[in-house]
């Protein structure tokens, strides 16, 4: 049986600097592929090489057995059946689902005129092709971002795209979307259509892919089945290092307690009740609409706080903005570090010290060489104090936001979603500077809904539903899987597939 | 300037000035700017290359400075302000009308002139900001408002009879034997120099302008810091109305709308030198007089009077074309740096 997709030995430079140096993939007819390696290893231009923006330098690619030309484009791409969703959306937000698929597969036409009724006729059939119900007369704007992404390889797939390469798919999504999005690709593989998945969680490569290709330094270190290899082969295949898990350290014992909620209420989250000592790293976590996140907004100043009170190292907090917060000692990570965190086109200098406080006159030696120190101490690569923040990668930025809230000296540090977009090597590191800011007396608060990262990270960790808490985890007790069967226990939310909003 | 490569790791770091060609890119409107003047001068030495035409080049354009360096503030945090030559046009004209009109003392009339291009100011940022109208139509009514405004207190017609000495001496004196306006501009620069780049605040509105969640969520005051942003280029160019009201005696109520694609042109051809790819004030000045220059000396060669126009046009398209390009440059040359520091870091 020939390969769906067979690319050999492809390289690439760009100026003097080699990005893949003969790295090759293969993948069969309804297989999914996970495409593993650190940023920088050579993934994306792989992919940029066969979606052919731009063509590799030398390589041969073939798809069912038929040579792509040297210097093919994007469109002969396309016409080959490959097809690449990208973590940025190519759907146009403003306009409807059946509009965003008619605008790429033609209007169908009646006497000259658009037929909106075979729009919807075509649009209903692309999105039923892979199992999914989503009102095609909804805007985009208006769709969960799984949902987004299921329009997205919905409208790829009525195409007669064979191949689809997925980047980074699941990077926003909370646990549910990421199940009803694994169950459309399933069912894709399953009419043998093939999928090349692009990312960082290891659980879901284990999850759902059938082979794993890793590479490093632009070659290939080596392609198996997930089965084959243990998480800690798996890491050291990617990293090219031995990575300890280092497990989380045991509750600090009888601290003081930095910040005391009773009766917290916002506009998801009801009536909690919580604390949090010093050196105490505790998660929040929930599917994406359990209002995790709002508490580290009404903390921060950012969310209402509607009922409660909240005491900061003793005293009455209720910050009404981010600058009332920031001056009690609450620092905030957040979610999304480019619409939120940086300013891409500013140094890294100055995103370190993006509101200069203290001092009449900015002193721009002592702002470099503080900033050279807390780029080496968080490991950013490559260190440079001027270097404008967009060129970084994902993982040296969140460093960089990073090492502006934990070395702002803030008692309380709400940290969001801290690993979304970053490879494992970065995120060890991120985790153990968390774990050491810690360790110097801060409390911190995680965010996410990623569980995994809870597991790892916390000592404690509040599990919510809809804004009400349904477990307080600690020790031995807090895994991925008692997060999962917490949420398991909320019987009140029936499990569907990624749809519309009302 | 070192010119010779580095071999520390710092010195792949994008800072344009380390290597010969960032070096030319990021003076490239100074080096310019004095071989326009070469050229001229070599063309018409009896005409350009004199005391007077320099001096009158110069103190001609205070009144530009004051406009573009205004305009840079609501640039910086990522506003539009079309206001700034009707601005102009009405600080002018206030002053002269309050002096010889209303028959007010000189100070009175400055204080009250500022004053009200202060408020003005404010009025755009509470359109942006209160409002959420679009900072491009905000100023652009608010401006349209304020020519229909002089019009009419001016009755159309230029203000010049009983003009006090007082006033005439603002902009007439010397000091040092150096023209007073040119102090002015002198001083303007290197005061907004210092806010812009060694005062926090500066720094704070740079980050609006990077990235304005951002800065909100580092404590920044946000909508306050753009309000006064308004309010500095209002003020300002109530500054400059005075300055040149002074300086021709007279008020013309035609005179602002003139003064807008010099100060758009100025401020945005600034941003591609000194500090490339970002509004500042000292490349401002420089892209005052390179296009100044450029164009009395297009005049001197006898090229027509409407070539100004083409001038200014040409400076602020090529302004933003080149400010475009010389980040990409900058972005591309950091991440080829990057990828090579990576690769030894490996290795």
């Amino acid at each position: 049986m020939s390969e769906r997709l067979d690319a050999r030995d492809i390289r690439k430079a760009y100026g003097g600097a080699v990005a893949l140096r003969g790295a090759s993939l293969s993948v069969a007819p309804g297989e999914i592929h996970a495409l593993l390696g650190e940023n920088g290893a050579g993934k994306s231009t792989l992919i940029k090489c066969i979606a052919g923006t731009p063509p590799p330098d030398s390589g041969v690619i073939l798809v069912d057995g038929r040579p792509l030309s040297a210097s093919h484009g994007p469109a002969e791409a396309a016409a080959a059946g490959l097809a690449f969703i990208h973590q940025e959306s190519t759907l146009i937000e403003d306009i409807t689902v059946e509009e965003n698929i008619a605008i790429v597969e033609g209007y169908p036409r009646r006497f000259g005129l658009i037929d909106w009724r075979a729009v919807r006729r075509r649009a209903e059939g692309a999105l039923d092709a892979i199992g999914v119900s989503i009102d095609p007369g909804a805007k985009v704007a208006e769709l969960p971002i799984a949902a987004r992404t299921t329009v997205a390889i919905a409208r790829a797939l009525a195409l007669s795209a064979k191949l689809l390469v997925l980047d980074e798919p699941t990077a926003s999504l909370g646990a549910k979307d990421v199940a009803a999005l694994f169950a459309a690709l399933r069912r894709i593989a399953a009419r043998g259509d093939s999928i090349v998945f692009v990312s960082h969680r290891l659980d879901e490569v284990y999850d759902l892919c059938d082979r794993v290709t890793v590479l490093r330094d632009g070659a290939n270190v080596g392609t198996a089945r997930p089965a084959d290899l243990s998480r800690r082969e798996l890491v050291g295949m990617i990293c090219g290092r031995d990575i300890s898990f280092i497990r989380k350290s045991a509750p600090a014992a009888a601290a003081r307690p930095v910040l005391a909620a009773r009766g917290f209420e916002g506009e998801v989250v009801a009536a909690l009740d919580f604390a949090i000592r010093a050196g105490e790293i505790v998660g929040l976590t929930g599917l994406s609409d359990a209002g995790h996140y709002e508490i580290g907004q009404m903390l921060f100043g950012l969310a209402p706080i509607i009922a409660g009170v909240a005491t900061l190292d003793g005293e009455a907090f209720a910050p009404r903005g981010p600058a009332e917060a920031i001056a009690a000692g609450v620092g905030y990570v957040p979610p999304d570090r480019n619409i939120e965190g940086l300013a891409r086109e500013m140094t890294l200098t100055e995103n370190l010290f993006l509101n200069p406080g203290r001092g009449a006159f900015l002193d721009a030696a002592r702002e470099t060489s503080q900033a050279a120190a807390l780029l080496r101490r968080f490991t950013v690569r490559p260190p440079l104090p001027y270097a404008l923040v967009g060129t970084l990668s994902g993982g040296n930025a969140q460093k960089v936001l990073l090492a502006r809230w934990l070395s702002s000296g803030a008692k309380l540090l709400v940290v969001n979603d801290v690993s979304v977009g970053v490879d494992i090597g970065a995120r060890e590191d991120i985790y153990a500077a968390i774990r050491e800011a810690a360790a110097a007396g801060a409390a911190v608060l995680i965010a996410t809904s990623d569980f995994e990262e809870i597991e790892n990270l916390c000592s404690r960790a509040f599990v919510l539903a809809r804004g009400v808490l349904l477990a307080e985890l600690q020790g031995a007790d807090l895994t991925v899987s008692s997060i999962a069967a917490a949420l398991a226990g909320d019987r009140a939310r029936p499990l569907t597939v990624t749809g519309a909003p009302a | 300037m070192s010119v010779i490569p580095m071999s520390s790791p710092e010195s792949a770091a994008a800072r344009p000035a380390r290597s010969l060609f960032g070096f030319v890119g990021r003076y490239f409107l100074v080096i310019a700017f004095f071989g326009l003047i070469a050229l001229f001068s070599a063309l018409k030495p009896q005409s350009f290359l004199t005391t007077n035409n320099f001096s009158g080049i110069f103190v001609n354009q205070i009144v530009v400075i004051y406009a573009a360096i205004g305009l840079i503030a609501p640039l910086i945090v990522g506003e539009l302000d079309l206001s700034v030559g009707y601005l102009v046009g009405f600080g002018q004209a206030l002053c002269v009308a309050l002096i010889t009109l209303a028959g007010l003392p000189v100070v009175l009339s400055i204080v009250l002139t500022l004053a009200a291009c202060l408020a003005l100011g404010f009025v755009n940022g509470l359109l942006v900001l209160r409002f959420e109208i679009n900072s491009l139509i905000a100023t652009l009514a608010v401006g349209n408002v304020l020519y229909g405004i002089v019009l009419w207190f001016t009755g159309g017609t230029i203000l010049f009879q009983n003009v006090p000495k007082d006033f005439l001496a603002i902009s007439g004196g010397t000091l040092l034997s150096v023209p007073l306006p040119i102090w002015y501009g002198a001083a303007l620069v290197v005061v907004a120099e210092i806010v812009l780049q060694f005062l926090p605040v500066g720094r704070r509105l740079y980050a609006i302008g990077g990235n304005r969640r951002a800065a909100l969520l580092t404590g920044i005051p946000v909508t306050r810091l753009i309000f006064a942003s308004f309010g500095a280029s209002a003020f300002l160019c109530g500054l400059g109305g005075i300055i040149i009201a002074s300086r021709l005696g007279s008020a013309q109520p035609e005179l602002g709308p003139s003064f807008l694609m010099p100060a758009f042109a100025s401020a945005f051809l600034g941003a591609t030198t000194i500090r490339p790819g970002r509004y500042n004030a000292l490349g401002t000045a420089v892209a005052v007089y390179t296009v100044a220059v450029i164009v009395a000396g297009l005049q001197q060669i006898g090229v027509p009077f409407w070539a100004e126009n083409i001038v200014y046009g040409v400076a602020l398209a090529g302004g933003v074309g080149l400010s475009r390009r010389l980040t990409r440059l900058r972005e591309e040359a950091a991440r080829r740096d990057q990828l090579k520091a990576l690769k030894e870091s490996r290795a």
